[in-house]
């Protein structure tokens, strides 16, 4: 009787398991964002901006220790996009490389933010994945939780 | 081999739970329209297993990415992002991609831009019987089915036909088979990259009238304001004791409705006095009647010209060189903004131009200018005239350019001088007479003596004469008595000679015996 019932036991275990493996699957991010700053040209940080400058910005992520698992290195595709307050795609840029473990990585992205660019605040999204949705298809993994600055575009 | 209750169960445990996996939802992607326009805020869809993290793609019809957004599902299975699309967006079909949890979906949408359709009419109105032509064109230029709707009478709009439009153009030829009115558009589907569009409205009008024609001509086409103008037109067909409105439209838009009536050619004269200059215009028109329809003549143009007066002023009349003269030219009627030409020379010189200048509101142009040359100047004004009023030119005005000016008192005090100068020369003028009249009376008083003189000299030469031949006698006597006394002479040298040979021969004698 016992025995039946860690039978039962295990195989609604077994089935939790099963149904939350992707969710846990989905929250696991083997890359963390430490910081994203945007800077000018001359790497001085600043959040507020005029139309016709350029913005910089600078990202850090590292790939800690402890998801070893994921591998000695991790290949990621990190991408920068800003939106106008209108939420008008005003920068899209990215870059590729791949980090080992332990590792971390300083890069940076600048755009000119158009002289006809509306004023207000801009987000910058942050993103680290494994690739494009479009080429990667199932594969397909974000690498670290998703952030998100503002700055502000004055005329 | 039996299996117990509790194996039974396990295995519909497990038979629950896979169910329960396969049957979470999986991941989809939609859009919340079909297509945008540029600039137009793009809502995204994701559906798929709560707390699932997805990656989202947005694509270009080139396979641009333009839009990507890290989303995780909520515990609706729904998560949504957005974004608004460039300006300049690529039209056409864009896709979006979602993947994340180990599954991919993907949607499309199209971006497009708006188009339009024009709608035109070879004709308004026909007569039951005629065609029409019905055109026009699709914006952007494309090659596609077009719909021509109608509406008769104001009933429900039905097909007309389907044309196709190529490059854009379409046409089509149409012969109602009803009178009445008609309304008619057009309207085409669209594409993958332009919205459909409906052209506005156009009427048709078949009536089963007959047509009737008026032909108007006016003489002269330009005439001086108070002249008269004759209109004179012709309605076909020849109908009589029609009444035909003659409207004449002033420059300033106002008309003036005059009746005539056609006699039995269908022919008619109107003489009309204009009131004002400008550009006129006339046209003709009637009503119609029961068996024709109404017509209106072409609407002819003619000019009323009004005489115009330019006065040109010089101040002052006389200047020094370098002094500033100011030229003041007057319009009349006062109209603003007329070129006015300032014209001057120097006396007997060819015309030059001075300056062209404007008119204010007032008519009148002010204009100085330094002369630099001593002289006498002549100055004009002219304008080439404009709509209704004729040009002019000015008297011309002289100006004098001098080395100094002359006070009107200095000038007055050299006056009296010169009245002065006058009387005395006057009087010298008398005095000079009189010495002359006196001086006359004295010549002719000499001239008498010299006559008489010349009579005394007439004698005095006839003595003359005579006194010569005696001279010659004298003369000649005096060569005989100078021959003698040559003679003489010359023996009074001889005996002079001898005298003293003899005188001396005699001292030397005498001084020997002395001597002894």
């Amino acid at each position: 009787m016992h025995r039946g019932i860690h039978v039962l036991i295990c195989a609604i275990l077994l089935v939790m398991l099963i149904i939350t493996t992707p969710m846990l699957e989905a929250e696991v991010y083997p890359i963390r964002i430490i910081k994203v700053v945007t800077t000018d040209i001359a790497g001085n940080p600043k959040t507020t901006f005029k139309r016709g400058e350029f913005v910089v910005v600078s990202v850090t992520i590292e790939y800690p220790p402890e998801y070893y698992y994921m591998g000695p290195k991790i290949d990621y595709l990190l991408i920068v996009e800003a939106f106008t307050p209108e939420l008008v795609v005003v920068a899209l840029g990215f870059t590729s490389g791949s980090l080992a473990s332990g590792a971390n990585i300083t890069t940076g992205y600048g755009f000119k933010i158009p002289t006809d660019a509306p004023t207000g605040t801009y987000s910058i999204d942050v993103y680290v994945w494994n690739g494009w949705p479009a080429v990667m298809g199932a594969e397909f993994k974000p690498l670290a939780k998703s952030t998100t600055v503002t700055i502000t575009v004055t005329s | 081999m039996r299996l117990s209750y509790l194996g039974y169960i396990c295995i519909l445990a497990i038979v629950l739970s896979s169910l329960m996996v396969s049957t979470l939802p999986g991941l989809s992607v939609s859009t919340d329209k079909p297509a945008y326009r540029r600039g137009e805020l793009v809502t995204i869809v994701v559906t798929g297993t709560p707390g699932v993290t997805v990656g989202v793609e947005c694509r270009d019809p080139d396979g641009n990415i333009e839009f990507v957004k890290q989303l995780t599902i909520g515990a609706d299975g729904r998560a949504t992002t957005k974004f608004r699309l460039k300006s300049d967006a690529k039209l056409g079909k864009w896709t979006v991609y979602a993947a994340g949890g180990g599954e991919t979906a993907s949607t499309t949408f199209r971006v497009k831009a708006s188009s339009s359709i024009s709608i035109s009419l070879s004709k308004n109105f026909i007569l039951i019987g005629e065609s029409v032509v019905i055109s026009g064109r699709i914006s952007p230029p494309t090659t596609a089915t077009v719909s021509i709707y109608y509406s008769y009478k104001g009933g429900p709009w039905k097909l007309l036909k389907s044309v196709v439009a190529t490059a854009g153009s379409y046409s089509y030829e149409w012969t109602p088979e009803k009178a009445g009115v008609y309304k008619l558009k057009a309207s085409w589907a669209g594409t993958d990259k332009y919205f459909g569009a409906t052209s506005s409205e156009v009427t048709l009008t078949v009536s089963t009238k007959r047509r009737s024609f008026l032909e108007i001509t006016v003489v002269p086409e330009v005439i001086l304001l108070d002249q008269q103008v004759t209109v004179t037109g012709v309605l076909t067909p020849p109908l009589a004791n029609i009444t035909i409105t003659l409207t004449y439209i002033r420059p300033n838009g106002t008309t003036v409705t005059r009746t005539v009536t056609t006699n039995a050619t269908g022919g008619f004269t109107d003489v009309f006095t204009p009131d004002a200059h400008g550009i006129w215009k006339v046209y003709a028109s009637w009503p119609g009647n029961v068996d024709y329809l109404s017509a209106t003549s072409l609407t002819l143009s003619f000019e009323v010209r009004a005489t115009s007066l330019l006065e040109i002023t010089v101040y002052p009349e006389e200047v020094l060189v370098g002094d500033t003269v100011v030229i003041v030219c007057k319009l009349t009627p006062p109209l603003e903004n007329m070129p006015v030409t300032i014209e001057y020379r120097l006396k007997d010189k060819p015309w030059e131009v001075l300056a062209r200048v404007l008119t204010d509101e007032l008519g009148q142009t002010v204009y100085t200018w330094k002369p630099e040359v001593l002289g006498e100047y002549h100055f004009r004004a002219s304008w080439p005239g404009t709509v209704g009023v004729n040009g002019t030119t000015s008297d011309v005005v002289k100006l004098m350019v001098v080395e100094t000016i002359v006070t009107k008192e200095e000038l007055m005090k050299k006056i009296e001088e010169l009245e002065e100068k006058k009387k005395e020369l006057e009087k010298q003028l008398e005095d000079t007479k009189s010495e002359l009249d006196k001086k006359v009376g004295e010549l002719k008083r000499t001239y008498d003596a010299l006559i008489k003189t010349e009579k005394e000299l007439k004698d005095a030469k006839a003595k003359i004469s005579e006194l010569e031949g005696k001279i010659e006698d004298l003369s000649k006597e005096l060569e005989t008595t100078k021959a003698t006394l040559s003679t003489y002479m010359t023996l009074l040298y001889v005996a002079l000679i001898a005298g003293l040979v003899v005188g001396i021969v005699l001292g030397i004698i005498i001084k020997a015996r002395i001597l002894k």
